[in-house]
C-alpha cells in the first residue's frame, strides 16, 4: 500500500500494514499466556473449583481480587477521561483515548472474573431470570435499622420494585427445592 | 404455622461428636478425606467446636464445647446477600437451599457470621461400599454449590405425614428429638420444636435464665438457643 497520501502521518501507519519479528513474538508470548489460562481454566471446570486452592473460611480469592482490580482500573480510565475533559485540556486527546480504551475493556475483564470464581457458570442467567437488587434493597432494608424489631408487612418491600422482591420468604420459590 | 427452633444444654454436652457423625450419615454429606480436611474443606453440617479458656495449666484446663447447627435465624445474612434468591426462609423459617438455583458465588458462605455453609468444591464421592448407605430421603448435591444444615427437614415432613394419616396434630413429643443429631445425643442435651407454641420444650427452655445465643449483638435472630455451663 501507498502511504504517500497520508503525508506527515506515513510513519504511523506503516506498522499496521507490515508488522516485524518483533510484534509476532509479542503475539506468541501473549497468545501461550492466553492458552495456558483457557486451558487450566478447562480443567476448573471440569474438576470443581477445589483445584483453585480456595477454601474453608478463604471462600474468595484472586478471582475476587481480579474483579475489584480491573473494575477500580476502569475507575480510573474514566477518571482521567473526565478530568482532562472538564479543563478542556487541548493535548488530552490521546490520553482520552487510551483512558476509554482502558476503561471499557478493564471494566468487561473485572466482569468476567466474577463468572470464573462461580462454581456453576452455567447457571449464569439466573443472576437475569431470578436477580435480586440487594445492593439498593439493603440500603432501604428497615431490617438494618431495627436488627432485633419485627417489620410490619407494608414495610418489608419496597414499593418501586414491587411486593416481596427482597422479601427473605419468597413464596415463589420452588416447592422441591431440595431440603 | 410452627416457627421450629433448638435448644442444646451446654450442661448435658459431652462433646462425643455422635450428632456430628448422625448428621454425616443422615444428610449424605461425603467424606472429604485427609487432604482435604487439612485444607479446611471438610464438611460438617452439625460440628462441635472447641473454644479453649487461657485459664488454668494441663490438669485444671477448661475447654468449652459448642455444637454447631446452622442457627436458621430470623434475619439470615446469608438470604440477604444471595443473588438469584437460592437460599430462602421458608414458611416455618427453617432457612433453606435451592440447589438447582444456586450458581456456586459463594457470597453466603462468606457472609454467615457463623460458617456453617459448606461449599462443593469438588464432586461428592464415597468410597466402595459406603455408597449402598446413602439416605434416599436426602438429594445428592453436585460439584459448585453451597448446601446446609436443614434441620432434617425431610423427617419433618415424613413426621407431618405420618401425624396427618393418623389424623392427629402434630405434637411436642413428636419433634423434639426429630433430627439426627437430637436423636443421636446420647445425653439428651439437644432438644427440637416450635418456639411459637409457649408449652413446648424448646420455648420452657429458651425462657429459662442460662439461654443464650451465639453473635447475639449482630441482630441475626437465630433460633438455636443454648443452655449455658454452670460453672462448678
Amino acid at each position: 500500500m501507498d502511504y504517500e497520501g497520508f503525508g506527515k502521518h506515513a510513519a504511523l501507519f506503516k506498522p499496521l500494514e507490515r508488522p516485524g519479528w518483533r510484534f509476532y513474538l509479542v503475539v506468541a508470548v501473549l497468545a501461550l499466556i492466553v492458552v495456558t489460562g483457557v486451558g487450566a481454566y478447562i480443567v476448573q471446570l471440569v474438576c470443581g473449583l477445589g483445584v483453585t486452592g480456595l477454601n474453608r473460611p478463604v471462600f474468595w480469592g484472586f478471582y475476587i481480587i481480579n474483579t475489584i482490580f480491573f473494575i477500580a482500573i476502569s475507575y480510573g480510565g474514566t477518571l482521567t477521561s473526565a478530568i482532562l475533559r472538564l479543563v478542556n485540556a487541548r493535548w488530552r486527546l490521546p490520553i482520552t483515548r487510551a483512558a476509554e480504551v482502558i476503561t471499557v475493556c478493564a471494566l468487561g475483564i473485572g466482569a468476567f472474573n466474577i463468572v470464573l470464581d462461580m462454581g456453576r457458570p452455567d447457571r449464569v442467567l439466573n443472576m437475569i431470570l431470578y436477580g435480586r437488587l440487594q445492593l439498593l434493597v439493603s440500603a432501604a432494608d428497615p431490617r438494618h435499622r431495627h436488627p432485633a424489631g419485627q417489620i410490619p408487612e407494608s414495610q418489608a418491600a419496597l414499593p418501586v420494585f414491587g411486593p416481596g422482591l427482597h422479601g427473605h420468604r419468597s413464596p415463589e420459590a420452588p416447592p422441591r427445592a431440595g431440603y | 404455622m410452627p416457627r421450629w427452633g433448638m435448644v442444646i444444654d451446654l450442661d448435658k454436652c459431652t462433646a462425643c461428636q455422635a450428632c456430628t457423625v448422625a448428621c454425616q450419615a443422615e444428610n449424605n454429606i461425603p467424606f472429604a478425606g485427609p487432604d482435604e480436611a487439612a485444607l479446611g474443606r471438610s464438611k460438617h453440617w452439625q460440628d462441635v467446636m472447641a473454644e479453649m479458656r487461657e485459664e488454668g495449666r494441663y490438669p485444671d484446663f477448661y475447654v468449652q464445647f459448642i455444637p454447631r447447627p446452622c442457627m436458621h435465624c430470623e434475619n439470615p445474612p446469608c438470604v440477604t446477600v444471595c443473588p438469584v434468591g437460592a437460599t430462602y426462609v421458608d414458611d416455618e423459617g427453617i432457612v433453606r437451599m435451592n440447589y438447582d438455583r444456586c450458581i456456586g458465588c459463594r457470597y453466603c458462605t462468606t457472609a454467615c457470621p457463623y460458617a456453617i455453609r459448606y461449599f462443593n468444591w469438588y464432586a461428592p464421592q464415597w468410597p466402595e461400599p459406603y455408597e449402598n448407605y446413602l439416605n434416599p430421603n436426602v438429594p445428592l448435591r453436585p460439584k459448585g454449590v453451597v448446601e446446609k444444615c436443614t434441620f432434617c427437614i425431610h423427617r419433618l415432613e415424613e413426621a407431618k405425614q405420618r401425624a396427618a394419616d393418623q389424623g392427629q396434630e402434630l405434637t411436642d413429643a413428636d419433634v423434639v428429638l426429630l433430627p439426627a443429631c437430637n436423636q443421636a445425643c446420647p445425653a439428651s442435651a439437644r432438644y427440637f420444636g416450635d418456639l411459637d407454641d409457649p408449652e413446648s420444650t424448646v420455648s420452657r427452655l429458651a425462657r429459662s435464665p442460662r439461654a443464650f445465643r451465639l453473635l447475639e449483638d449482630l441482630g441475626t435472630e437465630p433460633k438455636v438457643y443454648y443452655l449455658a455451663e454452670e460453672k462448678s
